[in-house]
This record gives structure tokens, sequence and C-alpha cells, in this order.
């Protein structure tokens, strides 16, 4: 047994009900729950566990949590987290953003602070453009293609969004949208699960703070409105998400948002989903104080009976947890990803101009990665770095074991910081992993 | 990885089959479960 040692790759979390650990092996994938004493041998690395019988060593060693000394762990990691990135960059995953007008003048709109283009509306020449552009790529192009602002879904682009969504049909692509549910009405034609099958809105509290800060351009309020076509959208069938951008102003308004939902017989509807969001966590814009994830996390923890656990609802923790549970009810490996966005990985949104950006953070300022020529996508070094950053090329990040799940931090938030974009950035991610793994 | 239960090879096999049927979209600011 001299020759085993405890690999530095597992994560040791006491679980929910504090029965047992849950163990993951960070680069293999594998998942375990073990007893408490057994679990606490892996977590503090007690070398007591070598008196263990033999069938448990060998289980140990056969799922990775004990491995040879001389193991080169950070090779495995850099090794699974190509792979990740190779099958995730396969294809091209596309966003067009028609305008960044908007019928809104949200009080925190990163966009209004950093957006150069507010004026201006892609023509039909550049939609042609775009999707015989698309058809004639290097790489396959997801099917599902986003539309964002701006808004996208303003009424007076009716003709121009239609265009988009039938022309786009044509090579058969689906859309889903980030709109501010106002003129929701005016798409009903093309908003079904053949075409816009998905649309996410923001509700940022009840009534009367809702109005406070997303309201109609001259300050009309615009709560009742996006109630209404959030109805109008499941009687539809196209599925909804709920946004919340969420700070210290608004924290008290979640558990009244969540009844509101109840209220609307939405929660049992299984084409709704909502989150919750800080405010900002990659911009520093404006006086809008920076609140994290761990913030709204803990303000939820309080309440007992909420129909959703907080690591369902409250924004990365619910994009991790959520995967992290499918993957292990499925049997499958709980291995996410060795970036931390689809920005990393050929994720494009083109703007009304034809221009790239790799971020929905980013667009419409100086950080262009690229634009659209006939036929082909023209790319900038910048598109370069952002696709190759992953954590197999970062150092730090190979050597943590939440590596494959946290994907090296946001790429963004390096960029308007002006940090190396290669060095991971951390933040809250570790007890962010943690606390979903406790949960699974 | 010596006696482990999985060759990279066979880890590579295995991840490539399960990422062909994950069924995820969007990113960090449009959630889908």
């Amino acid at each position: 047994m001299y020759n085993l040692k405890f690999s530095d790759y597992v994560i040791v979390v006491k679980n929910f009900k504090e029965t047992g650990y849950n163990v993951i092996q960070g680069y293999l994938g594998n998942f375990d729950v073990f007893d408490l004493r057994l679990g606490k041998k892996i977590l503090d690395k007690d070398y007591s566990i070598f008196d263990e019988p033999d069938h448990v060593i060998e289980y140990l060693k056969k799922r990775g949590y004990l491995c040879s000394v001389n193991e080169d762990e950070e090779k495995w990691v850099e090794k699974v987290g190509d792979i990740l990135h190779r099958k995730a960059s396969e294809k091209y995953h596309i966003s067009i953003i028609p305008t960044y007008e908007c019928n809104f003048q949200c009080t925190y709109c990163y966009e209004e602070y950093y957006n150069a283009r507010k004026k201006g509306t892609m023509n039909k020449t550049m939609v042609d453009k775009i999707f015989s552009t698309l058809e004639k790529l290097d790489r396959e192009v997801d099917s599902n293609i986003g539309l964002f602002g701006g808004e996208p879904l303003l009424s007076r682009n009716e003709d121009l969004i239609r265009y988009i969504v039938h022309t786009g049909s044509q090579y058969g692509y689906h859309f889903y949208a980030a709109s501010n549910g106002f003129d929701i009405e005016y798409f009903d034609d093309i908003l079904n699960p053949a075409n816009i099958f998905m649309v996410q809105t923001t509700l940022d509290g009840t009534s009367e703070y809702h109005n406070l800060v997303r309201y109609f351009i001259g300050k009309k309020p615009t709560f009742d409105k996006i109630v209404q076509n959030v109805n109008r959208l499941l009687q539809n069938n196209v599925k909804v998400t709920i946004r919340t951008n969420v700070s210290k102003r608004n924290l008290d308004e979640l558990p009244k948002l969540i009844e509101f939902y109840y209220e609307q017989g939405w929660l049992k509807n299984l084409n709704f989903n909502y989150y919750f969001s800080p405010l900002d966590n990659c911009a520093n814009y404006n006086s809008v104080k920076i609140f994290n994830q761990n913030d709204i996390y803990s303000y939820l923890e309080q309440f007992e009976n909420l129909p959703n656990k907080p690591v369902e609802i409250v924004g990365i923790y619910s994009n991790l947890y959520r995967r992290m549970k499918q993957y292990k009810e499925d049997g499958r490996l709980l291995l996410l990803q060795s970036e931390a966005c689809q920005g990393n990985r050929n994720g494009l949104y083109i703007d009304y101009k034809g221009d790239l950006y790799t971020c929905c953070n980013l667009v419409g300022t100086q950080y262009i990665c690229g634009n659209i020529e006939e036929k082909k996508l023209i790319f900038k070094d910048s598109y370069w770095c952002w696709n190759k950053r992953t954590v197999s090329v970062m150092e730090k990040c190979r050597r943590c074991k939440y590596a494959l799940f946290c994907g090296g931090g946001c790429t963004a938030k390096a960029v308007r910081n002006e940090y190396d974009i290669m060095e991971g950035n951390c933040g809250n991610m570790k007890s962010i992993i943690n606390e979903c793994i406790r949960n699974l | 990885m010596e006696n482990q239960e999985r060759t990279i090879e066979e880890l590579e096999e295995r991840l490539l089959e399960e990422i062909e049927s994950r069924d995820e979209f969007g990113g960090c600011f449009i959630h889908w479960y």
C-alpha cells in the first residue's frame, strides 16, 4: 500500500442530511457516497485508511480516490480538459443581435453604460448574409440560435424578426430570445415550439419594485404587461425562464416573487423556470453595489418552505447543480466543462453591423473579436485567445480539483479589469461547487 | 492510472458519447434546464 496516496483531486463534502459524505473524483468524474467514518478519512487524507479491508482499498483505487504516488494528476486534468473542450467547440453557438435599441430604460442597464452602438438595426441583406455564411462555415452550427439585444422583440422590428426566424427556419434553425417581455403579442405567430421556442424575460420584484427599476421609456410601468405575456407564452407552449436581477435593494422581493409565481400557477408548468442572479458580477459599471451569489443564497436559506431549494434557483448554483444532478441521476460522469462559458467554446454574438463578440457582457463595445464576411467569419487574435482559454492551459486551474466544474472563471471580468485572461479567476466558485455537491 | 477502472482512452470514449447526448443551450446569461 505504500505506493499509494490520496488523490489531490477528490472533493469531499458532508451531504445535506449529514448522513454521509458526497465524494467526487475531479478529473475522472466518479461520484460516490461514503458513510461518515470512511468519508471523514478521505476528507482528512487519514492514512489509517490503509487499515481498511483490501476490497475497500481496491474500490478507492479503482474510483481514483487513491492513486499511485507517481501519478501525474495535472496531466489528467489537462487531457480531460482537452477532450471536453474539443467536443464543446465542435459547433458554433450563435446569437444574433438585430438591434441594440430598447424600449425600456432599466436603471442598471450595463449596455446603456458601455454600449457605444445604441442606434441602428439589422437589414435583411445582413440577415441573408448571416444565414448563407453559417451554411458555409468550417464547422457545424448549433441548431438553436439566440436572439439578443438591446431588445430583440421590439414591435417596430416585427417584420425583421419574422424575416430572421423564417429565413433561419429554412436552414433548420430554432430560436430562443432574451427579451424584456413587453411587445410579445406582436410576435404571436412565431412564438411557438417550432420557431422561437424559449424566451427568457425579467421580473425584478413584485409590481411596485419592478416598475421602479424596469420601466418603459417615459417611466411607464411594465409589470402587468410582462405577466400577461408570460401567460401568453406558456399558453403557446413556449418555454419561459424568468430572471431576477438581485441587489441588496430587492432581496426581500424574492420570497414574494416565488409566492407570486405559485399563485399564477407557473410553478406547476414544466415549461416554466426562474432564477435569481446578482447585479452585476462582471461589469462594475455604476453605483449599484456588487452583490454576489452567496449573498442571495444565504438570504434564501432562512426560508424553510420554498418550493425550490436555493441551490436550484440562484444564478451559477442553479446552472451547475441542475447539470450535476441530472448527470448523477443518469449515471453519467460528473465532468462539466473545461471553459467558464460559451464564449470560450465558439459562442458568438453577431450584431446588426456584422461584428462578432464572444460575450453578452461585451456586446457593442470595443471588444469586437471579428466580423462576418461573405461566406466566412474573420477572427481577430482576441477570439483565438478566448477560444484557447481552458483549464488545460491555465497552470493554477490545472492544479485545482474544482477545475472541471468551474472552467476558470469569467473571461469578460478579466478583460474588463485588465487581468491576464490566462489567469483563472476563482471568485466564490469553491464554496458554490461544494454547496452544489452537498445537495446532490 | 494503474489499476484504475478506466484508461484515458476509455474515459474519452465514454465522455464523448455522453456529451453528444447533453441537451444544453444558453449560457451564463440565459438559463434553461
